[in-house]
């Protein structure tokens, strides 16, 4: 009786454990199923080795990947890291070890993930950088690097919040939440943020406040700004969980948010295209949107292609986003992710 | 009070000693000397306030009110090791030597000869072996581990250890209580030497004989308070138990169930057919008729207490049927027992009967919490109320009914686990070694309880290891050997000579053949 | 320690002398709550003010939830860390019946009512299994509650077939952020009316006072009667039904169900409340305006962290020292 109840139990842990890893953060097909079921396509294989980070950024990004591969006839795989280090390790070990023709390498971390490219290096697998910066050297620890420019885009940050006051306001205070510490697109935002406001001598920056790129400790750290009694016109977030985050906070503590500051209005401006950032900017309550696409498989088999050809590839590859408001809300609405 | 060798030399002088514990005075008042030389009895019932005393005197409790002249001296220990440097050693009947060192290391352990730094092995084994001889142990090896010996030994050596760091003062608490009676005759004959030798011992003990054999004088406590200090040749058993008590003596030891008068032709209450499980219990078959006692004796691992278990639905029997008034019924837990209105009392009051964090109030209403509420909303007042009546009734000795019952003695516990069941206004109470570890005064009362309660009807089934306790108290008794009831003997035949022949022989005494 | 056959009232009023010890151990939390209170008043801006005390009471919301089901888990002698899963396992139903509907079985989404109804049930049914494992079962309360918690992220998973689904613009986030009066939050009513009876449990029914008898001693309790199985399943599906409104709550505060953050750490915090509240972890006496407080002072370390930026692994380490004092003064003697 109790013998078939453990081993009851140990079937519900171990489906479970099953389950969380398979399913990681990806609803699209299984992740060793695609080389090897029948329909195995012939062409060069490319691996993906993804920070699995369960947020719909990447899950967007490794979709569209798989669906460029089909389109080019690349025989396609992704391992998700979980947003660990340990773990994206062990899944470029094990992917070096098939030998795949290419590793494109979204890393966890800028520095403990340089470790994954030492190991292809070894293994003479090519790396294509994507998603974020890493520390080593372009054309002999990896290929190229491609994606966002976020300095632009904390800079295009300032600029949106500047412009949505008059241009004789005298003071424009904003609140920062940023994204995790130590990730290169919070840094690149950051830096870009600041480096705009020199510009602006009119703008300061009142507090700057982690918000994790998650709603609820972005709300958190909003509920406890508003508390502290710092005045603000705007806010900053790194990504839209967080400028929705501070949306929802305000809200609660009875502020309007939305473009006109002269109606006492916070302005929000974010970085993002989640759908659910889309749905805020078109009820008027999110000012703007820079984007942070993750649409750019495109870019990233083009440069795995010039490569193979033996073409020589800049060291990083600019991944291009625009601003989405309220007027062209409307035709970038299915593209939320 | 005998103080009128004030000026005499005493080795110690214990005076006006007070010490409470939160709801609790556990010494009051209490005057103790002992002089060079001497064996001192320490007596009184549990709770009297002996142990704490004892570590009073050993730095392990600290006085709040009093004085202790030692040697001359006054002195406050405020730890065993303090009293220790004093001269005063304490043998615990766990021994608290370390069991994987030698004999030797243990006699000497701290304060090893040494030469030019390093322990002396050679001198260490020669001195422990010197000092063992002198008490009669000249077969031990002084090399072999320590726990290879005897308890006996264990002692010794833990006493051998005392004097070799010259202690005036001996307290032994219980230091028989795990020896062989040849092993209790060289323990007296090292007391003895050692009384030669100027030391004093204070020897705390249950067992009269040795008290009467070993010590020269007593002191008598009684709740927390000095009764008197008395020579030996003074006393008799009697007269100490009665001092210990409070009360006469003969009263509470002679007293006997007068035999209930027809008895037999009442209906059993519960009646167990052929009852079975594993093999603790083997076709067991017994009644309990309304307003008897029916004994249950048997030795330990005899199946007692399994057969009670059965009976109270805590365990399942394999076999056999129970039947309460000629129904049979079918018992999957005590709930199911309870529900017919069965009552229990475990030999292991502290796991399996109290509630140790909880009150008085709430350990006696625990089986009855659906009378006392509409739709599962208890009525604090109607527990109170049973709280106060049962305290009252059975004169329990607490603060009152919201103090926790861990606080309160055994025997106080024993009759807060009985009003348990007694609120609930039982038909048959399973009473499991209801006097264990409760000492005689509180026995007795309880003896008397349970006698009254079969008086108004109750159907008891009583297991105790105690033949006397059964003989005063039972109707009728089963006798149970190796998981098998091997005979009952009723009011008239039941004697101890009978019980323990059955026991020893598993077969009824009175026949040759028996039920099986 | 005292037997006194003769004189049963000689002790009856007499006065207990009254330890500092004792004190401290029994209003451990306040101890905790003033000292913090003194020191945010003086080192946190803007602490003394209604503004902090909603702030703090809306955000220690859930660990107050789960707190609550946790001091009624540990005072039977168990324990459960399965709670975060819980709430991710409760807030995944509502979601996916309100927001997603289920389109397999042709289910479109459903209303609020009803949604919430299934969320509250999936995560008391979590409570009931977990009791059923430990009690009828025999298994380790920490083992049973582990592989819930490992299984239920999988199974919340499974439950919203996604990883997070948005509740922004729906009436149940609304719902969340509610005012009453454009002053209080709703979470705060909550609060008063989950606190009030959980008080009342504790203090007038026989089914805490059973809880309390298994938690001090389970052989006994069983002996005298109390069905200790079901009085186990009780506290535990109490716990998964506390455990769903501070799910449920949560998500709509936040509008969003995600199943990988929702509830996670959770027991942690709750664990810390209900040890600093002075409910003892071997099962015994629960104190519920213990847990509140202990769970308000879990919050006030994370307020003094968040509003006087210091990096909030201090506020970890700030936690972990509360909590060993809190454990160390409960330590039996």
């Amino acid at each position: 009786m109790k013998k078939v109840l453990l081993f009851v139990v140990l079937g519900i842990v171990a489906s479970a454990l099953m389950v969380s890893c398979s399913k990681g953060p990806s609803d699209t097909s299984d992740s060793k199923s695609q080389p090897d079921d029948g329909k195995t396509v012939e062409g060069p294989r490319v691996a993906y080795s993804s920070v699995g980070d369960p947020n719909p950024w990447f899950l967007a990004f490794s979709a569209e990947l798989e669906k460029e591969a089909e389109k080019r006839g690349f025989n396609f795989r992704v391992t998700h890291a979980q947003a660990k280090v340990e773990k994206q390790i062990a899944d470029v070990e094990d992917i070096v070890v098939q030998k795949p023709d290419y590793l494109v390498l979204g890393p966890v971390e800028t520095k403990g993930s340089a470790d994954a490219l030492r190991i292809a290096k070894k293994a003479g697998v090519p790396v294509i950088v994507v998603n974020r910066d890493i520390d080593g050297i372009a054309g002999e620890d990896f290929v190229t690097k491609i994606y966002s420019d976020f300095e632009w885009i904390g800079e295009k940050m300032c600029e949106l919040v500047h412009d949505a006051f008059p241009a004789d306001a005298k003071e424009i205070k904003v609140v920062e939440l940023h994204g995790t510490a130590g990730g290169g697109n919070t840094i690149g935002m950051q830096k870009g943020l600041r480096k705009k406001m020199e510009a602006y001598p009119n703008m300061k920056i009142v507090s700057s406040q982690p918000g994790n790129f998650d709603r609820a400790t972005a709300m958190k750290a909003m509920e406890n700004i508003i508390q502290s009694g710092v005045e603000f016109d705007a806010v900053v977030g790194h990504f839209d969980e967080e400028s929705i985050g501070a949306i929802q906070a305000l809200k609660a503590d009875g502020k309007k948010t939305g473009s006109n500051p002269a109606e006492g209005e916070i302005i929000v401006v974010g970085n993002g295209g989640t759908k659910d950032g889309l749905k805020a900017v078109k009820a008027g309550l999110y000012h703007n949107i820079v984007s942070v696409t993750p649409y750019y498989a495109g870019q990233v088999f083009d440069a795995i292609e010039a490569h193979a050809k033996g073409e020589e590839l800049p060291e990083y590859i600019r991944v291009d986003d625009i601003v989405i408001n309220k007027e062209n809300i409307d035709e970038h609405m299915a593209s939320g992710f | 009070m005998t103080s009128q060798l004030a000026n005499e030399d005493y080795l110690l002088k214990m005076k006006g000693i007070s010490k409470s514990f939160p709801g609790v005075k556990a010494l009051q008042q209490v005057d103790f000397c002992v002089k060079p030389g001497e064996a001192h009895a320490l007596m009184g019932e549990n709770g009297a306030g002996k142990s704490t005393l004892v570590k009073v005197l050993t730095g392990i409790h600290q006085r709040d009110n009093g004085e202790i002249v030692f040697d001359g001296n006054s002195i406050s220990p405020a730890n065993a090791a303090q009293a220790q440097h004093a001269g005063i050693s304490t043998i615990y009947q766990e021994l608290n030597l370390i069991p994987d060192l030698s004999v030797a290391e243990n006699v000497f352990i701290g304060r090893e000869p040494r030469k030019m730094g390093f322990i002396d092995w050679k001198t260490v084994e020669t001195l422990a072996k010197d000092i063992l001889d002198k008490m009669g142990l000249e077969d031990v090896d002084v090399g072999e581990p320590f726990t290879r010996q005897s308890v006996a030994v264990q002692q010794m050596v833990a006493i051998a250890r005392a004097v070799s760091i010259s202690a005036r003062l001996l307290v032994m608490d219980e230091p028989t209580s795990s020896l062989s009676e040849k092993e209790v005759g060289i323990l007296f004959d090292v007391i003895r030497a050692l009384k030669k030798k100027n030391m004093s011992v204070i020897f705390i003990s249950h067992k009269l004989d040795e008290v009467f054999e070993i010590c020269d004088r007593a002191t008598i406590l009684r709740d927390g308070r000095l009764v008197g200090e008395y020579p030996m040749q003074d006393l008799t058993k009697l007269k100490m138990i009665s001092l210990m008590i409070g009360r006469d003596a003969e009263s509470v030891l002679e007293r006997k169930r007068e035999a209930a008068d027809g008895l037999g032709d009442r209906q059993a209450v519960m009646a167990a057919t052929g009852l079975s499980r594993g093999r603790k219990t083997r076709e067991v078959s017994i009644d309990v008729k309304t307003g008897e006692i029916l004994g249950v004796a048997g030795l330990l691992g005899s199946g007692r207490t399994e057969l009670a278990r059965i009976v109270f639905g805590d365990h399942k029997q394999e076999s056999g049927q129970i039947k309460v008034n000629d129904k049979p019924v079918s018992m999957k837990s005590p709930g199911d027992a309870i529900r017919l209105g069965f009552g229990f009392c475990s030999e292991d009051r502290k796991e399996e009967g109290i509630f140790p964090n909880m009150s008085v109030m709430d350990n006696m209403t625990m089986a009855i919490l659906p009378k006392l509420s509409k739709a599962g909303v208890l009525s604090q007042k109607a527990q109170r109320e049973v709280a106060e009546t049962y305290i009252s009734k059975m004169r329990i000795a607490t603060s009152g009914p919201d103090q926790l019952i861990k606080e309160l003695s055994g025997g106080n516990q024993q009759k807060v686990l009985l009003a348990r069941w007694l609120c609930k206004n039982p038909v048959l109470m399973i009473l499991d070694e209801p006097t264990r570890g409760i000492d005689v005064g509180g026995k007795s009362e309880i003896e008397s309880i349970i006698t009254d309660l079969a008086d108004k009807g109750v159907a008891i089934l009583m297991i105790s290891s105690e033949l006397e306790e059964l003989i005063r108290s039972c109707d009728r008794i089963a006798v149970l050997s190796e998981g098998k009831k091997v005979g009952e003997l009723n009011a008239k035949e039941i004697s101890e000579d009978g019980i323990m022949h059955m026991m020893a022989h598993g077969h009824d005494a009175r026949e040759d053949v028996h039920d099986e | 320690m005292t037997s006194k056959p003769d004189a049963p009232a000689v002790e009856t009023g007499m006065l207990k002398p009254i330890k500092a010890t004792e004190v401290f151990r029994k209003y451990e939390s306040m101890f905790f709550f003033v000292v913090l209170i003194i020191l945010n008043a003086f080192i946190t801006p803007e602490f003394l003010e209604w503004g902090t005390l909603r702030n703090t009471l809306v955000q220690v919301f859930p660990v107050m939830m789960v707190a609550l089901g946790m001091t009624m888990v540990i005072s039977s002698g168990g324990i459960d860390i399965s709670v975060g899963s819980i709430m991710a396992i409760s807030g995944a139903t509502t979601a996916r019946l309100y927001v997603t509907g289920v389109s397999s079985l042709g289910l479109e989404p459903v209303g609020l009512a009803p949604a919430l109804a299934c969320g509250v049930a999936a995560a008391c049914m979590c409570g009931f299994l977990n009791g059923i494992l430990i009690a009828k079962c025999k298994i380790q309360p920490i083992i049973v509650t582990l592989v819930v918690m490992i299984a239920g992220r999988g199974l919340a998973q499974i439950i919203l077939g996604e990883l997070s689904t948005s509740l922004l613009f729906t009436s149940f986030a609304d719902f969340g952020s509610l005012r009453i009066g454009g002053v209080i939050p709703v979470q705060m009513l909550i609060v008063v009316v989950i606190v009030a009876a959980m008080i009342f449990v504790v203090k007038k029914t026989n089914f805490a006072k059973r809880v309390e008898a298994i938690g001090d001693n389970r052989r006994a309790a069983r002996l005298v009667g109390i069905n200790t199985v079901w009085v186990t399943v009780g506290v535990y599906t109490l716990c998964g039904l506390l455990c769903s409104i501070a799910g449920n709550m949560e998500a709509a505060r936040i509008s969003v169900v995600n199943v990988g953050s929702l509830g996670l750490l959770v027991e942690l915090d709750a664990i810390a409340a209900v040890a600093i509240g002075g409910t003892a972890f071997s099962g015994g006496k629960a104190r519920i305006m213990g847990t509140v407080f202990g769970a308000i002072v879990v919050q006030l370390v994370t307020i003094i962290v968040n509003m006087n930026n210091i990096p909030d692994k201090y506020s970890l380490l700030f936690k972990a020292v509360i909590v060993i004092i809190a454990l160390w003064t409960q330590r039996k003697k």
